[in-house]
C-alpha cells in the first residue's frame, strides 16, 4: 500500500491538495489573529465559516456567479460578526457564550434553510468550482509548479494575506492601534482613540475573512453544500492562531500540517488501505490536541484578550 | 448618544436589575424569538400562526404529548446539568455531545460482557458505566487544562469530532459493533432484561427521567451546600481570588469535569437503553449542544434547567408534528432554539442598563 504512495505523481498530488485545502484554514486564521490581537476572542469562527459556505453556495447556485457568491459570503460573515461585536463589545455578554450562541445559530439556520429549499432528499445540487489559475512560467517548474503555482486565485490571495497582515499589524498606525487595544486598552483611550470602535472593525474583518474561507470550501473545493460541512475547520483556525503564538508568519506551519493530514487522508482512502478512514478523518483533531499540549509559548497572547473594555 | 448628552442623560450599567424589569425583558425577548420563528415558518412556505400553534400542540397538547415531551427532555435535563455545573465555575466545556456518545458507547460495551446478569444488577452496571464513559472523556479535557494549559473549550470540541469518528468506525464495520444481519449502521437490539423500566406501562417515558430529576436535585444541593459547590462558585467568581484562598484550582476543574461528563454520559446511556434499544448515530439529535442552550437559558440554575429542558423537549416533540402536518423541516427547531438563546442573552444584559440624569461633580 505504501509503495503506491511513493510515486512522484501521487506525492505531487498530495502536496498540491495540501496547499488548496490550507486556503480556508489560512483565511479564517488570518482574520482571527487580527480579532484576537484587538483583544476580542471570537469563538464563532466555525459558525461564520459555515454561513459563508452556505451563502457562497446558495448565491452561486442561483446566479451562476462564483465571485458574486464569494462577495455575498464575505458580507454574510461580516454581518454575523456585527452581531457578535454588538453582543460581546457593546452589551458585554461573555465572549465565549456569544461565540457559542452564534455557532448554534449558524448550524441551525443553514440546516433549516438548506432542508426547506432542497428537501431531505439527497439529490446533489452542485456548482462549477473555480478553475485553477496557473501562474505563467512559474507553473512550468517541475513538481513545484504543480504544487504551488497552479492553484486557484483565492489560494494565492490567502497566502499573500500572511505577509500583508503581518506588516499591517507591525508597521502601520492602524495595526499599532489594534495591537494596543488588545494589550493595553487604557493607553489607547488616553490617546483619544476609541477602543471599542477599533475592536468592532477588527471583529468585522475577522468575520468577513471567515465568510470568505467558508465560501472557498463550496466554491473552490467541494462544489456542493453539506450541512455542517465546515467540520471543525473554524476551530482549527483558532488553534492555528494559538499555535502560531499570535504571529501571522508563524501560523503557516500549523496550517500546512492540518491541511496535509486532510490531503493525505483523501489520497490514502483512494489506495484502499486497511486503516479505517474514520480514524484518518480524526487525524487533524488528534494532532491538533497534541500540538496544543506541546505548545507552551504564549508570549504574544494579547494581555487583554477576552476582557471587555469599560471606559473609566 | 449625542441626543442623550444634550438631554443631560447617561446610560449606565448596574450589577443587579429589578426583578420586574428582568421578567419584562425576558418576556420581550421571547416575543421577539416567537416572531422571528414565525418568519422562519413563513419562509418555509407555511402559515406562521398555524405553524406555531401546531408546534405548541405537538409539544404540550394532551397527556400523551406531554409524556412524550418529558421523554425528549430527559437527555436535555442531563446535558443541561452538565453545562450548569461546569459553567458555574466558568469552565467552558462544550463536550457534552461527545460525552453523550462516550457514555452510550461505554455502557453498550460493558453490556456486551455482562449481558447474562439478572435485571437489577445489570441495569446498575449499565448506568454506572454510562457515567464513567462520559466522565473519562471529560477528564481528558480536564487533565489537558490542568497540566498542559489547553483551553477546555477547544479540547472538548476537538474530542467531540474525534469521538464522532470513532463511533462511526465502530458502527460501520461488522468486525466491530455493526449488527451483521442489518443493512444500517447500528448495533444489535438490546434485550428486554437490559432496558430501562418504563414509568407508566402504556407510555415510553422511562427510568431515565427519574434519574434526571434526581440528578437535578443532587446538583442543586452540591452547588449550594457542599465545599465542592462553594469552590466551583468561587472559581466562577474570581479564579485568582480562589487561588489566594487556598483552593486547589486543578482538582476543582478535574472534579467538575468528571461530574459534568458523567451527567452527559448518563444522557447517552438513557437514549440507548431507554428509547432506541440499540446504539446508532441518531440517538442524539444534537442533545449535547442543545443542553448548552438549556443550561444557559436557565441562568445556570439546576432546578430551572429542568423547566427549560422540558420546554425544549416540547419544541423537539412539536417539531415532529410540524413536519407531518405542514411539511416544515424539523431542522427549524435548531434555528428557533438558537434564536431564543440570542434574544434572551441580549435581553438579560439590556435589563441591567438604565438611563439616568448625569451627575455633575
Amino acid at each position: 500500500m505504501f509503495e503506491d504512495l511513493l510515486n512522484a505523481t501521487i506525492i505531487v498530488n498530495i502536496f498540491s491538495s495540501m496547499v488548496r485545502l490550507s486556503t480556508p484554514l489560512l483565511l479564517a486564521a488570518v482574520g482571527e489573529v487580527v480579532v484576537e490581537r484587538s483583544g476580542v476572542m471570537n469563538m464563532g469562527v466555525e459558525g461564520m465559516m459555515l454561513m459563508g459556505a452556505f451563502i457562497g453556495f446558495f448565491v452561486t447556485y442561483n446566479t451562476g456567479g462564483l465571485w458574486l457568491g464569494i462577495l455575498s459570503a464575505v458580507v454574510a460573515g461580516g454581518l454575523m460578526a456585527c452581531l457578535l461585536a454588538f453582543m460581546s463589545i457593546t452589551l458585554r455578554v461573555d465572549q465565549t457564550v456569544t461565540g457559542l450562541a452564534l455557532n448554534l445559530f449558524s448550524s441551525g439556520m443553514t440546516l433549516f434553510i438548506f432542508r426547506a429549499l432542497y428537501g431531505d432528499t439527497e439529490t446533489v445540487k452542485t456548482i462549477e468550482t473555480f478553475s485553477p489559475a496557473p501562474i505563467p512560467l512559474l507553473s512550468n517548474i517541475p513538481y513545484l509548479g504543480k504544487i504551488l503555482f497552479s492553484q486557484r486565485l483565492i489560494t494565492y490571495i490567502a497566502f499573500l494575506f500572511i505577509p500583508l497582515v503581518a506588516i499591517f499589524l507591525k508597521h502601520t498606525k492602524m495595526g499599532l492601534a489594534i495591537r494596543s487595544a488588545g494589550e493595553n486598552p487604557h493607553a489607547v483611550d488616553t490617546q483619544g482613540l476609541k477602543v471599542n470602535g477599533i475592536r468592532f472593525w477588527a471583529v468585522i474583518f475577522g468575520g468577513a475573512m471567515a465568510g470568505l474561507a467558508g465560501a472557498f470550501l463550496t466554491n473552490g473545493i467541494s462544489s456542493r453544500f453539506v450541512p455542517g460541512m465546515t467540520g471543525g475547520r473554524g476551530w482549527l483556525a483558532i488553534i492555528i492562531v494559538i499555535a502560531g503564538n499570535w504571529q501571522p508568519i508563524r501560523m503557516l506551519a500549523a496550517t500546512l500540517l492540518f491541511a496535509f493530514l486532510n490531503a493525505f487522508q483523501f489520497t490514502l482512502q483512494g489506495t484502499g488501505t486497511d486503516i479505517p478512514f474514520q480514524l484518518l478523518l480524526a487525524m487533524p483533531y488528534i494532532v491538533a490536541l497534541l500540538v496544543l499540549m506541546s505548545q507552551r509559548m504564549r508570549s504574544r497572547m494579547p494581555a487583554s484578550l477576552g476582557i471587555p473594555y469599560t471606559k473609566e | 448618544m449625542k441626543i442623550l448628552d444634550r438631554l443631560d442623560l447617561q446610560v449606565e450599567r448596574r450589577d443587579e436589575s429589578h426583578i420586574l424589569i428582568e421578567v419584562l425583558a425576558v418576556a420581550l425577548a421571547l416575543t421577539g424569538a416567537i416572531v422571528t420563528s414565525g418568519l422562519l415558518i413563513k419562509l418555509a412556505g407555511a402559515d406562521p400562526v398555524e405553524g406555531l400553534v401546531s408546534l405548541a400542540k405537538g409539544g404540550f397538547g394532551g397527556t400523551d404529548r406531554l409524556l412524550e415531551t418529558l421523554l425528549r427532555s430527559t437527555p436535555l435535563i442531563l446535558t443541561g446539568l452538565a453545562t450548569v455545573i461546569a459553567f458555574r465555575g466558568e469552565i467552558w466545556t462544550i463536550g457534552q455531545e461527545g460525552q453523550f456518545f462516550a457514555g452510550a458507547m461505554m455502557s453498550y460495551w460493558v453490556f456486551t460482557y455482562v449481558r447474562d446478569l439478572p435485571h437489577i444488577p445489570l441495569l446498575l452496571i449499565i448506568i454506572f458505566s454510562g457515567f464513567v464513559g462520559g466522565a473519562l472523556l471529560a477528564l481528558i479535557s480536564g487533565v489537558m487544562k490542568a497540566y498542559f494549559n489547553v483551553d477546555i473549550i477547544i479540547s472538548t470540541v476537538l474530542l467531540n469530532y474525534i469521538i464522532n469518528n470513532v463511533i462511526l468506525m465502530l458502527l460501520y464495520d461488522k468486525k466491530y459493533w455493526m449488527d451483521p444481519s442489518q443493512f444500517y449502521p447500528r448495533t444489535e437490539t438490546i434485550p428486554e432484561v437490559a432496558r430501562y423500566p418504563l414509568l407508566f406501562s402504556e407510555y415510553r417515558l422511562h427510568l431515565g427521567f427519574a434519574i434526571a430529576i434526581l440528578a437535578a436535585l443532587l446538583i442543586s444541593w452540591t452547588l449550594k451546600k457542599t465545599p465542592l459547590g462553594f469552590d466551583i462558585r468561587a472559581l466562577g467568581g474570581n479564579p485568582t481570588a480562589s487561588k489566594f484562598r487556598g483552593i486547589n484550582i486543578n482538582s476543582v476543574i478535574l472534579l467538575t469535569m468528571l461530574i459534568s461528563g458523567g451527567l452527559a454520559g448518563l444522557a447517552g446511556t438513557g437514549e440507548v437503553f431507554g428509547v432506541h434499544h440499540k446504539l446508532q448515530m441518531d440517538i442524539s439529535i444534537n442533545y449535547g449542544y442543545t443542553g448548552i442552550i438549556v443550561g444557559m437559558l436557565a441562568e445556570l440554575n439546576p432546578l430551572v434547567t429542568v423547566l427549560t429542558a422540558i420546554f425544549f423537549g416540547g419544541l423537539i416533540n412539536g417539531s415532529v408534528k410540524l413536519v407531518t402536518s405542514l411539511g416544515i423541516p424539523t431542522a427549524v427547531i435548531y434555528a428557533i432554539q438558537a434564536i431564543i438563546l440570542i434574544f434572551i442573552l441580549s435581553a438579560r444584559v439590556l435589563a441591567r442598563f438604565r438611563i439616568r440624569r448625569k451627575d455633575h461633580v
